[in-house]
């Protein structure tokens, strides 16, 4: 039992698991397989978005870019659909251009070693710029019909959209834990000056991470597109990076870097995901819903915090 | 107003960079709009820059300190909408006033409670705050805009006095106590030395919790005060006010050169980086130029002032 | 040295960005942003955002007005719908001496200051598609008054689905003035035509497409018996009727199980009407009323006489009612749909 407390996730799975049965008795409706499926569903491009900005955190830094390369990913595949382009290709090169968005945080970040906050602040507003810039002010929208698999087609029985999250979520768990790539994110967040000494090549591993994650926020706006069926440049994805730095954090990590996991974000993303669901579900007045999320997420916060300060005690000086 | 940031900007030559830039932004727009280099423009853009003024301020001293307070905007809408209601429920406008800022304060303590006593990480708290404070916005005023305070209290955003704006004047009095502070008091030491090296601070028996606690409920009170100046300025009470107002607060400060890991910047620099913005923004849009645009230079300009500045550390 | 070669650097590109921003956003009229007051009459046109597909077919009606009219047009708006940043942007227009503006009030009385302002130098001030009663505005152009729009929509649901059942509404802001409006004339329409239709909730969603999206997936969770939707803004009918779509495709909702109507350009609906999934949607052609603001202001600059029943060239005649101007609104089908442009 003691061990079991002792994990690292556990204040956040057992608080999410007291939410989930507060709305189970509010409503009848959401715990059923139907209800998981949906909050699963809505969430799909939080999750993957959430991978990156795990890695980012990790580092000890911050990515509040995410929203606008999704906006402009979202776009320019739209804009590629708009001219005829084959979805499959539409959505490569969709994916190539969050990429590149990656590259260009991972140059100022990594090569030029500039903050990340400021690199991503000043990214935020050029590429939502430019989202909006290419899509001329209208809404992408209408796509063909095979542009729908990405975000509505099935395999295997399996939701497609869910099966490529599930996936990427495993092979970033294996990347960070097994691999030297994964040490190294740890080493640095954990101790730069330390890890820098013992070899690692910090701008190498920095550029590393801002390239997947715009890889991640690529594919996860190719799914968003094909799902929500229309881009609005100007608003796509507003409020993401605030609300998936908010998952990692409620997930575990620390925004000082070097702690947390990829399951602890998906953690956090599911439990801002039946938050918001099982608010709706119970009917709470809609005034209410953002107040209400608001203070769980506080408070999900002070839960990990009583956790963290339990693990500490002992090891060294408590602070306070 | 150039005469008085330079004589400002003597004690610190690391603006020179930004001072630079300011004069060369001004006499950029004087060039290209006939209409740029002109009293009213002037105070207009004074009369403008109030709201994110007053909230820069906390925010520079907390971004010293090595945090960051990301709830500002939803403060100043929670505040102002406090205010608008006991308005309406027949309290003294100067009373409800009041009662405003106290609501202001009461956020910043719970922020500063969070973030100062329990050791939270300030960035989540204060997401968390920005979401729920946002939320009970709408559930006090059910999303309604609230409007119809007497006259006198407009005197606080739109009056002129000598031909200069009110809050103007009341934000550089504002910015010139608070510098004070920062340059000459045992405070303005802890602040910076909690940004630097916190435990040394802490060992050196300084309670860093109170300094935080007292950083995060100035942040509340400026935010409260900006609400109040806002409300008067537009007359008018709304639940979407202050939105994405943080990203300005931040983008001002850090462009007047702040460092974002703390321990390093002014409030003279942020001044600077303040006016650097308001006259971008308001240059630009004499000039007709579309927003799209102007997200683009801001961020550019945000990218090549603060990039060519030396970060150690990884 | 290093530093200040840099900064100049810095300024020098913003200048490039500015020219060539300034360019592009004036092609084809005004050759220069900075010097049109002498000979040309110039006018404002401030939405109440830029992104939204609703106000970039404004734009275009408006760039056509400035043709038309021989005049020039700067038309501008925050990013976001903020009224802070929006009368801040109008403040900075009246410094330019612009000889009119057509503004879409965020908040309508936070514009009053701005508007007296205005009046007192001159300045011709009309408000379109939000009104701002009570200020110095002198007229507003709407397709119809925010009552009318509800009531129409109510309408339109109710004989869906034939009198009775539970209908939900989706609007853009809960604090959105004109939203209010529309949905209160909406529900007390209801509650005098149609008794038994019952008004579950009401759900925002900020103008996020995705957010818009999810509360559309929970609310057919959320009430299994629901009729109908009421889309509110140009965002929310397309979102509930993609929802609907995959949900019938998935099997969870049986055709035409739920009636879809609400405001939204044509353009962005156009495979949802195909296909039957939204019947009606109401819309009026944002392009023109951008263009018979500019007409207004260009008349009211001119010292000339608005009156009812006058015609504008290639817009037709309108009908001034006191200090309104309507120009009508206009129900998009399956017959129709394609015979829009925008």
């Amino acid at each position: 039992m003691k061990r079991l407390l002792n994990v690292h996730e556990a204040p956040i799975i057992v608080f999410t698991i007291l939410v989930i049965v507060l709305f189970s008795i509010i409503s009848p409706d959401f715990f059923q397989f139907d209800n998981i499926r949906l909050i699963l569903d809505q969430n799909i491009s939080m999750f993957i978005v959430a991978i990156g900005m795990t890695m980012v955190i990790l580092l000890g830094g911050m990515d509040l870019s995410v929203g606008s390369v999704l906006a402009v990913t979202a776009t320019s595949v739209g804009l590629f659909l708009s001219h005829g382009i084959h979805p499959w290709i539409a959505a490569f090169m969709g994916i190539v251009i969050g990429v590149l968005c990656g590259m260009v945080n991972g140059y100022f970040i990594a090569v030029r070693k500039i903050p990340d906050i400021i690199v991503t602040l000043a990214t935020m507003y050029i590429f939502r710029g430019i989202a909006v810039g290419i899509s001329g002010g209208t809404w992408m929208t209408n796509f063909p019909d095979g542009f729908r698999y990405f975000g509505q087609g099935t395999l295997l029985g399996l939701s497609f959209p869910l099966l490529t999250a599930i996936l990427l979520i495993g092979i970033f768990i294996y990347l960070l834990k097994f691999t030297r790539m994964g040490r190294r994110i740890y080493a640095i967040g954990g101790n730069g000056s330390a890890a820098k000494l013992a070899g690692i090549s910090v701008a190498k591993s920095k550029f590393m991470v801002y390239v997947l994650t715009g890889l991640l926020v690529g594919v996860a706006s190719v799914i968003f597109a094909s799902k929500v069926g229309s881009v609005q440049a100007s608003t796509a994805g507003n409020s993401l990076s605030f609300e998936v730095m908010a998952a990692v954090l409620i997930g575990g990590g620390s925004i000082f870097g070097g702690i947390g996991t990829v399951a602890g974000t998906m953690l956090g993303v599911l439990f801002m995901g039946i938050i918001k669901n099982g608010l709706i579900i119970s009917k709470v007045s809609p005034f209410w819903v953002d107040a209400t999320t608001g203070f769980l997420i506080i408070l999900a916060i002070v839960i990990n915090t009583l956790q963290r300060i339990r693990q500490n005690k002992g090891k060294e000086g408590d602070l306070v | 107003m150039s005469a008085w940031t330079s004589q400002f900007s003597l004690k610190s030559n690391k603006l020179v960079v930004q001072l630079v830039l300011l004069i060369f932004i001004l006499v950029l727009f004087s060039i290209l709009s006939p209409y740029f280099l002109s009293v009213t423009n002037f105070m207009n853009v004074l009369n403008q820059m109030v709201e994110v003024g007053l909230i820069a301020i906390p925010m520079t001293m907390i971004i010293i300190s090595g945090a960051m307070d990301l709830s500002v905007g939803s403060i100043l809408a929670f505040s102002a909408v406090c205010m608008g209601v006991a308005f309406e429920r027949g309290i003294n406008i100067w009373v409800s006033m009041g009662i405003g800022l106290l609501a202001g304060v009461l956020c910043g303590a719970v922020n500063g409670y969070l973030i100062a006593r329990h050791r939270m990480q300030a960035i989540v708290v204060t997401i968390g705050m920005l979401v729920m404070l946002r939320g009970l916005v709408y559930v006090i005023n059910e999303g309604r805009p609230i409007s119809g305070f007497p006259d006198s209290f407009y005197f606080l955003g739109q009056q002129y006095i000598g031909g200069v704006p009110f809050n103007a004047i009341f934000l550089v009095v504002m910015f010139l106590i608070a510098s004070f502070v920062m340059k000459k008091t045992r405070f303005s030491t802890y602040v910076y030395g909690i940004g630097n090296n916190e435990e040394v601070v802490h060992y050196s028996g300084i309670s860093v919790v109170r300094i935080r606690f007292i950083l995060f409920m100035l942040s509340g009170l400026f935010s409260a005060l900006a609400g109040v100046f806002l409300m008067s300025r537009l007359a008018s009470a709304e639940a979407t006010s202050g939105t994405n107002i943080e990203l300005d607060v931040i983008t001002a400060t850090l462009i007047g050169g702040t460092h974002i890991f703390g321990g390093r910047g002014s409030l003279a620099g942020t001044f600077v980086g303040l006016l650097i913005i308001v006259f971008l923004r308001n240059g630009l849009n004499l000039l007709g130029v579309s927003v799209l645009y102007q997200a683009v230079i801001l961020g550019a300009l945000l990218l090549l002032a603060v990039g060519n500045k030396k970060f150690n550390g990884v | 040295m290093k530093k200040l070669a840099l900064a100049l650097l810095t300024g020098v590109l913003a200048l490039n960005l500015a020219a060539c921003g300034n360019t592009s956003s004036n092609a084809g009229g005004d050759n220069n942003g900075g010097s049109s007051s002498s000979g040309k009459r110039t006018y404002f046109m401030n939405p109440k955002s830029i992104g939204p597909a609703y106000w970039a077919a404004a734009e275009k009606g408006a760039k056509k007005a400035e043709k038309d009219l021989n005049v020039s047009v700067l038309f501008n708006a925050p990013t976001e719908a903020d009224s802070a940043k929006q009368i801040n942007m109008i403040q900075d227009m009246l410094t330019r001496k612009v000889s009119g503006i057509g503004v879409s009030p965020n908040d309508a009385k936070a514009v009053g200051p701005v508007f007296k302002k205005a009046a007192s130098q001159d300045v011709k001030i009309v408000t379109w598609d939000s009104d701002a009663p009570e200020t110095d505005r002198q007229y507003y152009v709407a397709p119809g008054t925010d009552q009318e729009v509800g009531e129409l929509l109510a309408k339109t649901i109710g004989e869906e689905i034939g009198g009775k059942g539970q209908v939900a509404f989706m609007v853009a802001g809960l604090g959105s003035q004109n939203q209010i409006a529309k949905s209160d004339a909406a529900k007390a329409y209801f509650a005098a035509n149609y008794p038994e239709v019952e008004v579950v909730t009401t759900v925002a969603s900020d103008d996020d497409q995705q957010k818009a999206y999810a509360n559309a997936q929970n609310l057919i969770k959320t009430y299994p018996d629901l009729k109908g939707i009421i889309g509110f803004a140009g965002g929310e009918p397309p979102a509930a009727a993609e929802v609907v779509e995959q949900a019938v495709k998935a099997g969870t909702l049986e055709k035409n199980q739920i009636a879809i109507t609400g405001i939204a350009v044509p353009s962005v609906v156009k495979n949802y009407i195909k296909n039957g999934t939204i019947k009606t949607d109401i819309i009026w052609d944002p392009g023109k009323l951008a263009y018979v603001t500019v007409y207004l202001l260009d008349q009211l600059a001119q010292g000339k006489e608005i009156t009812d029943g006058m015609e504008i060239p290639s817009v037709g005649t309108i009908k001034v009612d006191g200090q309104n101007v309507f120009i009508g609104t206009l129900e998009v089908t399956n017959e129709n749909v394609d015979s829009f442009d925008f």
